[in-house]
């Protein structure tokens, strides 16, 4: 079991929610993001998504899109962010630490080399929105190569079942299923099927549920904690940073992911 | 050659590198395309709108004095006769049945130079469908006509200001579109690019383009071309003219890229990018060595694209076609050869293949066969933009 799941596992068995923020590794800028990535974990995220900026973001909405380009235009680059991500990964080995990025940074090193740069910063696993079950099939060989990377699938509400049955089957980790229909952002209202297509991706499947794009406050968090098994959030973060002041970011994250944890854990405990 | 495999491969290009909430939306699109294909009430609904409304057959003519001015015979095929002015309308008039039988009320679409939005505007009013165009904020400047024709039609033209504003970040919002409204929406892609069946798709609605030429020159001359001549952009227009001529393996095919400044900046994947993917398909890509998609420049928004249609890098790997740059300024001068020599306005991006045909007329055709350019658009949209760089050229 890779240590995605196993940190699922214990996460179940405490009777509670996995809280995983995301985070734009190089904004606002390379140095102030390593410092937000310790910030969130202190705040009591029990796994943290590490984006990698890409120029051409196309499941990201308007938040994403401004701080990955901002993070390119301080000059991020996928080398130093990996290495960002590995020190925070080092520094607290209960956390696991995945990696979200576009397809096109792994091709442009060579997928080998970008997975190896991975395994060898302990790194955990990896979302890749653009990489369709379909197009997954070319690479999968080389993904199998290295088992202790955990490559997470993406559901959507309109994957019809039998895609929802592979998707689960194929997913390591956790299964990531997008709330709405759209890209990422905060403040969508969730599509009127989630309760139900989440109820059937709980019948084809044990693995873990963790729920992403459109999260706003606690209130949807702890909407979204009681239909899967964990939240996943990114927009309202980022959008948080940016209204802040460098320096502040960091409590500001804290802060806002303080206010998600309660809300998540006092929902679990009523319920 | 030829047709993708199952999974939208040509070769090792291609794919469907998008997010999951659209390819359930791609596998209907796929398997409506390939119903209407085999329904001959598509077929005869379609010819017919490009008879009656669209004008087609586009003639083949041969430009005489350009002929003599350049030392070989020189055949343009008036893709720039077609109602709205470009190739665009044979792709659209496709895909707009096609939505219209898929029950989709909502188009969106992307456009660079304007002439794809003009075209899916067009349609979009013909069929009473709701049209919504993403086009980039600098592309809005340089092609205000076309934005003004869109708005007339009936679409909404929103501006898209990220990344430089330009055909990629317009491509980008267009497909994050689709799939925030992926129930009620078909996405009118205009060229041969993005993911599985598009740029099967495309190429299919735009052959139309190379069948009839095909057919034109061999009951004029009784002998096919010698060179094939097409800009690449995406590369619809050029797939549009080259497919049907694949096998004749007599005729020699050359695609021009936007060469920009004739330096470091351009517009010209197959000539100086590398494999990578961009919006869904994996292909040759303008990109540094990170990965990072790299902006491109040149003086024909139509071209200004750092991405190229996967079967092109297909065509270039098999060593089927050439493809060359033109820069900026060599456009610009066939633009002009082409206007004061035989009437014609080109397009910017027609300027382009015209340019071409001029370098490999000077060096002479076997037997002297003719060099068939694709004149994919008119050139009335360029007008300001072509006015500005002359006097810019000229002091």
């Amino acid at each position: 079991m890779g240590k995605i799941a196993e940190r699922f596992g214990q996460i179940r068995q405490a009777g509670k929610k996995a809280l995983i923020p995301y985070i734009t590794a190089g904004y606002p800028d390379l140095d102030v993001s390593e410092k937000i990535a310790r910030a969130a974990i202190d705040a009591g995220a029990d796994i943290l998504e590490i984006g990698i900026p890409f120029s051409d973001p196309i499941a990201d909405g308007p938040s994403i899109q401004h701080s990955s380009q901002s993070a390119l235009d301080a000059g991020a680059t996928p080398a130093d962010c990996l290495d960002m991500a590995a020190r925070v990964a080092a520094e607290r080995p209960d956390v696991p630490v995945l990696i979200m990025t576009y397809v096109n940074l792994l091709l442009a090193v060579g997928l080998e080399v970008w997975l190896d740069r991975m395994k060898e910063r302990g790194l955990a696993g990896l979302i890749l929105p653009d990489l369709s079950l379909e197009s997954y099939g070319r690479y999968a060989s080389t993904f199998q190569a290295f088992p202790e990377i955990e490559l997470v699938q993406l559901a959507s509400v309109v994957s019809p079942k039998s895609r929802l049955d592979i998707l689960a089957q194929k997913t390591r980790g956790f299964l990531y299923v997008v709330s709405v229909t759209g890209v990422t952002g905060a403040g969508q209202s969730f599509d009127l099927r989630l309760a139900e297509r989440m109820a059937t991706i709980r019948s084809l499947t044990d693995c873990p549920l963790a729920i992403g794009f459109g999260v706003d406050g606690p209130q949807s968090a702890a909407t979204l904690a009681a239909m899967g098994d964990g939240v996943i959030v990114g927009s309202l973060l980022v959008e948080a940073i940016r209204s802040a002041d460098a320096q502040d970011a960091p409590a500001v994250v804290a802060t806002c992911l303080a206010e998600l944890r309660e809300g998540m854990d006092f929902k679990t405990f009523r319920k | 050659m030829g047709s993708p495999d199952p999974e939208g491969y040509f070769g090792q290009f291609g794919g469907r590198f998008v997010p999951e909430t659209v390819i359930p939306a791609l596998l209907e699109l796929e398997e409506s395309y390939r119903s209407a294909l085999e329904d001959a009430s598509f077929e005869t609904s379609l010819s017919d709108l490009r008879k009656d409304y669209s004008g087609r057959p586009t003639p083949l003519y041969r430009a005489e004095r350009l002929s003599e001015a350049w030392g070989a015979p020189i055949d343009l095929k008036r893709e720039d006769l077609n109602h709205t002015g470009a190739h665009k309308i044979n792709n659209c008039l496709g895909q707009g049945l096609l939505a219209v039988r898929m029950e989709k009320s909502r188009i969106v679409a992307e456009t660079g130079a304007g002439q794809h939005g003009v075209a899916t505007a067009t349609v979009s009013a013909l069929l009473g469908l709701k049209a919504v165009i993403y086009m980039g904020a600098e592309d809005i400047r340089r092609q205000a006509p076309n934005v003004a024709r869109m708005r007339l039609l009936g679409a909404e033209v929103r501006p898209v200001t990220s990344g430089r504003g330009t055909l990629k970040d317009a491509t980008s919002e267009a497909l994050r579109d689709w799939v925030s409204n992926v129930r009620d929406t078909f996405y009118l892609l205009g060229s041969t690019v993005g993911p599985h069946p598009y740029p099967e798709m495309v190429r299919s609605f735009q052959s139309v383009i190379g069948r009839e030429a095909r057919e034109q020159i061999l009951t004029r001359d009784g002998e096919l071309p010698d060179t094939l001549v097409a800009c690449v952009g995406g590369g619809s227009n050029a797939m549009g003219i080259f497919y049907p001529f694949l096998q004749d393996a007599d005729v020699k095919m050359v695609g021009v890229e936007a060469g920009g400044d004739g330096a470091e900046k351009h517009a010209a994947p197959l000539s100086c990018g590398r494999p990578g993917v961009l919006h869904g398909a994996y292909s040759y890509l303008m990109q540094d060595e990170h990965g990072q998609v790299q902006e491109t420049h040149s003086i024909s928004a139509g071209l200004d694209y750092p991405g190229v249609g996967p079967e092109h890098s297909y065509l270039l790997e098999q060593g089927r076609v050439q493809y060359v740059r033109v820069s900026d300024q060599q456009a610009l001068e066939a633009f002009e050869e082409l206007t004061r020599r035989e009437g014609i306005i080109p397009a910017l991006e027609s300027a382009h293949a015209l340019a071409s045909a001029r370098t490999i007329a000077r060096e002479g055709t076997e037997g002297g066969k003719s060099i068939l350019v694709n004149l994919s658009g008119r050139g009335d949209k360029d007008l300001n933009e072509v006015i500005r760089l002359l006097e810019e050229r000229d002091g």
